[in-house]
């Protein structure tokens, strides 16, 4: 049932990086996984990614930083931004930036859910289109 | 034979002296406390009187009585008249010479009678005797005296005078003209001789009368000018007083002590109590009930009586009017005329009174105030320190809530991950990781409301309807299972114009904070219903719980007040300032021991501006 949607986690904590993978793997998306953003921009490098799902505030690059980064790479990218504060400076130039929503945490995953589904069936339209 | 019997004569003489001995007698019962002299007056005369009686009576008697008894009786009188006449003028001299005198004339006339009778030498001896007497008495009648009284002293002065002239007449005669031995058978020389000594001594007689009579005229007089001048002194201070007396401005009285019948009154009594003097003096203070307390006036007068003076006593007056004064009395018990009366005086101080019982009043204000400006600042204070707290908060609230939430985000990942996974658990797997899920939203909520009161939120203001906001809340935050949840969400109720995640957060914090109001359990009644004036939609979450108390009615929406054991005391303060945020507002009502409503009133659609 699930659209082939490649989707890359980025988060600086890696217990909350490997649950969300977890999750994703077990709803049949293939998942990569990074703790920071240089890691992330090096998978991007050699892996197409249809959906990426990064922290914002992580030391050393941000998720803004690398959303500027990674759209760069790959400029097809879908990108939600994850975050623990409700409004921030950070987060409206992320938006700005190009991103597609940004999750507050605790992610409600079920929301999370349906916009990686609507992605995905946006995705396979346009495939078939 | 003379013409003139010598014994008819001197028989006169005798009857006269009686006369005036009784006439000095009664000059002396009469004034005998003007001067002590007047008794030697008397006693002169008495011996006078005898000595003539003893000298008629020659030839019945020894010679020795009618010749020297008699003769020394008449001298020794003579020298009591002058011990007397100084006395009377206040001016006593030594008498020591003439008593030697007196001692001698006794011996040269028992000579003359005993040893060689001879009435010529006798007469020589009396006759000088009374010259000798009587010039001293001349001598002090007409200079010695006083001058201012010399003119009383004159006329007795003149008679001593003439005496020692018709004594001196007297021993001529009795030298020039040689007589019988027998004294009544003298020629008409010694007979005209005993006939002015009787004038003398009638004249004598008149003349002492007269002198006392013009000294007692004389203190007559002064006694007249003495008493003119005291009334005039009695005058001025009666003057004196009665000008204090009425012009004094303390109200003054003198009433008898027996009634309070006034005898007098002065007119500051009439300003201060209205009553007129006629009306005053007509009647008493009890009649005219000037006593509030008439025990007062009892307790008074017998104070007085026992003697005790009152200075300043506080008492309360009754004015004509009905109305009361406060008085400082003062009194003093006196006789008037031998009845007992009551001097006194009223210093009214009701004024006073009252400006102290305004200053009173005022003080008490003034404390007063000043206790609520304490308390108002006390206040103040307190919501700068919670202000001051709640700033540090602000600054921990960032960077505790991101750290918060990642742990939270990973717990929330891990139970939805199990759920997936074990779709076969048990009922109580589940069920526990249920609490879970529950717990991570509460403690999401309470960041969030951290979250938000650390930075403003601007409101994203859409039209949505209330009963779908009371719905995701109630079912995002669902009530426990004791308390029972009653919806009134009218079909017809308008839509509202408000940042729906905002509102479903401020209800949230309603009705946590409802159902944590009932820990045993009860009735949780959202409503909504149209405002009375338009343009609103009231949305009412009441609870049946334990209320607030009124005193943390106030305080309710302020940051950081809690009667929680949990929480912050964020929540109700986040909501009431969501709630205006959304152009609304946030009310409470409560009443312990029954429950609480809070009704969120906010702008129905058209409402915004």
């Amino acid at each position: 049932m699930n659209a082939p949607v490649t989707i890359l986690v980025v988060d600086d904590n890696p217990a909350m990086a490997k649950t969300l993978m977890d999750i994703l793997v077990l709803k049949g998306y293939p998942v990569h996984l990074a703790n920071s953003g240089a890691r992330a921009l090096e998978i991007l490098a050699s892996v197409k990614v249809d959906i990426l799902l990064t922290d914002v505030v992580m030391p050393e690059m941000n998720g803004v930083e690398l959303l500027r980064a990674a759209v760069m790479v790959q400029p097809r990218l879908i990108i939600f931004l994850m975050t623990a504060y409700t409004a921030d400076d950070l987060l409206n130039q992320g938006i700005k930036a190009g991103a597609k929503a940004v999750l507050t945490k605790p992610i409600d995953i079920e929301l999370f859910l349906s916009l990686v589904t609507a992605t995905a069936h946006a995705y396979i339209n346009k495939e078939m289109k | 034979m003379n013409i003139l019997d010598m014994r008819s004569i001197f028989t006169s003489y005798v009857i006269s002296s009686v006369i005036s001995m009784a006439v000095i007698a009664s000059l002396w019962s009469q004034n005998r406390r003007l001067s002590p002299g007047l008794v030697f007056w008397l006693a002169d005369f008495i011996m006078q009187f005898m000595g003539l009686l003893l000298v008629l009576l020659r030839g019945t008697l020894p010679d020795f009585f009618s010749m020297v008894v008699s003769n020394t009786l008449i001298v020794g009188g003579t020298l009591l008249l002058l011990i007397g006449l100084e006395r009377y003028l206040g001016k006593p001299g030594p008498q020591w010479h003439n008593h030697l005198y007196l001692g001698a004339f006794i011996v040269v006339q028992i000579y003359f009678t005993s040893v060689q009778p001879s009435l010529q030498a006798r007469n020589i001896n009396i006759s000088v005797g009374i010259f000798i007497l009587s010039a001293q008495c001349a001598w002090l009648l007409l200079r010695r005296a006083d001058p201012e009284i010399r003119l009383s002293t004159r006329s007795t002065g003149a008679v001593f005078f003439i005496i020692c002239l018709v004594n001196l007449v007297r021993i001529y005669e009795s030298l020039a003209v040689l007589p019988n031995n027998d004294f009544f058978k003298s020629g008409l020389y010694d007979a005209l001789l005993i006939l002015s000594y009787q004038m003398l001594y009638i004249g004598l007689t008149f003349a002492l009368v007269l002198m006392v009579n013009r000294r007692l005229l004389k203190s007559l007089e002064s006694d007249i000018v003495e008493r003119k001048r005291m009334e005039e002194t009695l005058r001025v201070s009666e003057e004196k007083f009665s000008i204090a007396f009425q012009t004094s401005p303390y109200a003054i009285t003198i009433t008898r002590a027996a009634d309070g019948k006034f005898l007098e009154i002065n007119d500051s009594f009439t300003a201060l109590t209205g009553i007129p003097r006629e009306e005053a003096l007509a009647d008493s203070s009890l009649g005219l009930n000037l006593w509030v307390n008439v025990e007062d006036r009892q307790r008074v007068v017998a104070a007085l009586r026992s003697g005790a003076a009152l200075d300043w006593q506080e008492f309360q007056f009754r004015k004509k009017d009905g109305g009361i004064i406060t008085g400082l009395f003062s009194a003093r018990l006196i006789q008037l005329s031998q009845v007992p009366c009551i001097l006194s005086s009223i210093n009214d101080i009701s004024e006073r009174k009252r400006m102290e019982q305004k200053l009173q009043e005022s003080n008490f204000r003034l404390e007063e105030a000043v206790s609520k400006t304490k308390l108002d600042l006390h206040e103040a204070q307190d919501k700068l320190v919670r202000q001051e707290r709640l700033a540090v908060m602000g600054q921990l609230a960032g960077s505790v809530g991101h750290e918060l939430r990642n742990p939270l985000g990973v717990i929330s990942n891990a139970v939805y991950f199990l759920k997936l996974t074990q779709p076969e658990a048990s009922g109580k797997v589940k069920e526990y990781l249920d609490l879970i899920e529950s717990e991570i939203r509460i403690s999401d909520k309470i960041v969030t409301d951290l979250l938000d009161f650390s930075r403003v939120k601007s409101a994203d203001r859409q039209v949505v309807e209330v009963s779908k906001l009371v719905g995701q809340t109630l079912e995002r935050f669902p009530a426990p299972g004791n308390v029972t949840v009653k919806l009134d969400l009218p079909a017809g109720l308008p839509p509202v114009f408000a940042d729906p995640q905002q509102m479903m957060q401020v209800l949230a914090n309603l009705t946590i904070n409802a159902c944590q109001a009932m820990p045993d359990g009860g009735v949780l009644t959202v409503s909504g219903e149209p405002s009375p004036v338009g343009g609103w939609v009231l949305v009412r979450v009441k609870d049946t719980g334990i209320g607030i108390p009124p005193e943390n009615l106030q305080k309710l929406f302020e940051p950081l007040f809690t009667t929680k054991m949990k929480g912050i005391g964020l929540g109700l303060a986040v909501s009431k300032r969501l709630a205006e945020a959304n152009g609304g507002r946030l009310e409470v009502e409560s009443q312990p021991g029954v429950g609480s409503t809070f009704t969120l009133v906010l702008p129905q659609e058209e409402a915004q501006p």
